[in-house]
């Protein structure tokens, strides 16, 4: 593909039509969707098939701090969204800027959750019931998905160290397609997380 | 332009629904089959299974021809050209090589339906 610049200050284009690199993330966060599907229905499953959940000598998972982390990761959406907005609009410091705000909490939301995960894998094992394997299995995938999208947004910053270009705007849009995909399904994962202690 | 749509459309989502009808219609006919409230209907379930997997497997090669032919007849853009043709020559190029993994799941899809037919799995 093609690079080429953009004018700093480009009038929005009126948009018309979504890139292929868009559609491209759009068939990938439908395949992420069908796994996550998968992961939440085998949660239900087995909540609804045992006597216990947790099992007994497993303690229930914690409430708050999971769920004010998911709501400031959820807030991200916010400042990666006008970064894309910016960058259509052609304005370069703008887009850095909201780009490296959202990175910030995003990357500080991923520093707690895996302090907490590590301290759960302290207290029981993913060997030890169904419980805690369907437990580290889901929130362990909604992490990974949380360290590739810090991934792209660094991938970003640094392409954008050097300017905007057609090709860097459409990997922006694709990457703010999928945050909003993974603090959707936060939501979805930490409900389900919380739920035997609501 | 209209008709190449229609054809990229169908090649990219025509596998995806085969799959997941087939998924839903085997999973009611083993539940069917295997609770109280179906057991009465007494129907084969090798008979269904086959048919639905084959069903299945007919659209699925289906999509895959229509995404196959739709890439040939874009083959002169680029991947990443300008909407409509090279969204249309992306997604057929996509689909070619979807529609082969729906296919292969499809064809599990059956093979497993008939191996828990026996009721004893949920």
């Amino acid at each position: 593909m093609s690079e080429h610049a953009l004018p700093r200050r480009a009038p929005r284009p009126k948009p018309l039509a979504h890139p292929n690199g868009w559609w491209g993330m759009a068939l990938f966060l439908g395949s992420e969707a069908v796994l996550f599907g998968a992961l939440l229905a085998t949660y239900y499953y087995l909540r609804f098939k045992a006597v216990h959940w947790p099992p007994l000598g497993t303690p229930e998972p914690k409430v708050v701090l999971p769920l004010v982390l998911t709501a400031i990761l959820v807030t991200t959406s916010v400042p990666m969204q006008l970064a894309l907005r910016a960058a259509q609009e052609g304005r370069l410091a703008a887009t850095r800027l909201l780009l490296a705000v959202a990175l910030a909490v995003q990357a500080t939301y991923f520093g707690l959750q895996i302090h907490l995960f590590l301290g759960d894998l302290a207290k029981f094992s993913p060997g030890d019931h169904a419980y805690e394997s369907i437990y580290f299995t889901l929130v362990g995938a909604h992490h990974t998905h949380v360290a590739v999208g810090l991934l792209l947004d660094v991938w970003l910053l640094l392409r954008l160290s050097t300017g905007l270009t057609r090709y860097r705007l459409t990997g922006l849009w694709a990457t703010t397609f999928f945050w909003h995909f993974v603090n959707g399904l936060a939501v979805l994962v930490v409900l389900t997380q919380v739920s035997p202690a609501l | 332009m209209r008709r190449s749509e229609l054809l990229q459309w169908f090649g990219l989502l025509g596998g995806a629904a085969a799959w997941t009808c087939q998924h839903g219609a085997l999973l009611f006919l083993s539940s069917a089959r295997c609770n109280p409230a179906g057991a009465r209907w007494a129907f084969g379930m090798t008979g269904w299974q086959i048919g639905v997997t084959v069903a299945a497997a007919a659209v699925a090669l289906a999509a895959e021809w229509a995404a196959v032919v739709t890439a040939l007849r874009t083959r002169e853009l680029e991947y990443d050209g300008p909407p409509p043709l090279g969204r249309i020559h992306f997604f057929a190029l996509a689909a070619s090589a979807g529609n082969v993994l729906f296919l292969g799941a499809i064809v599990l899809n059956g093979i497993g339906a008939g191996w828990w037919s026996s009721c004893g799995s949920s």
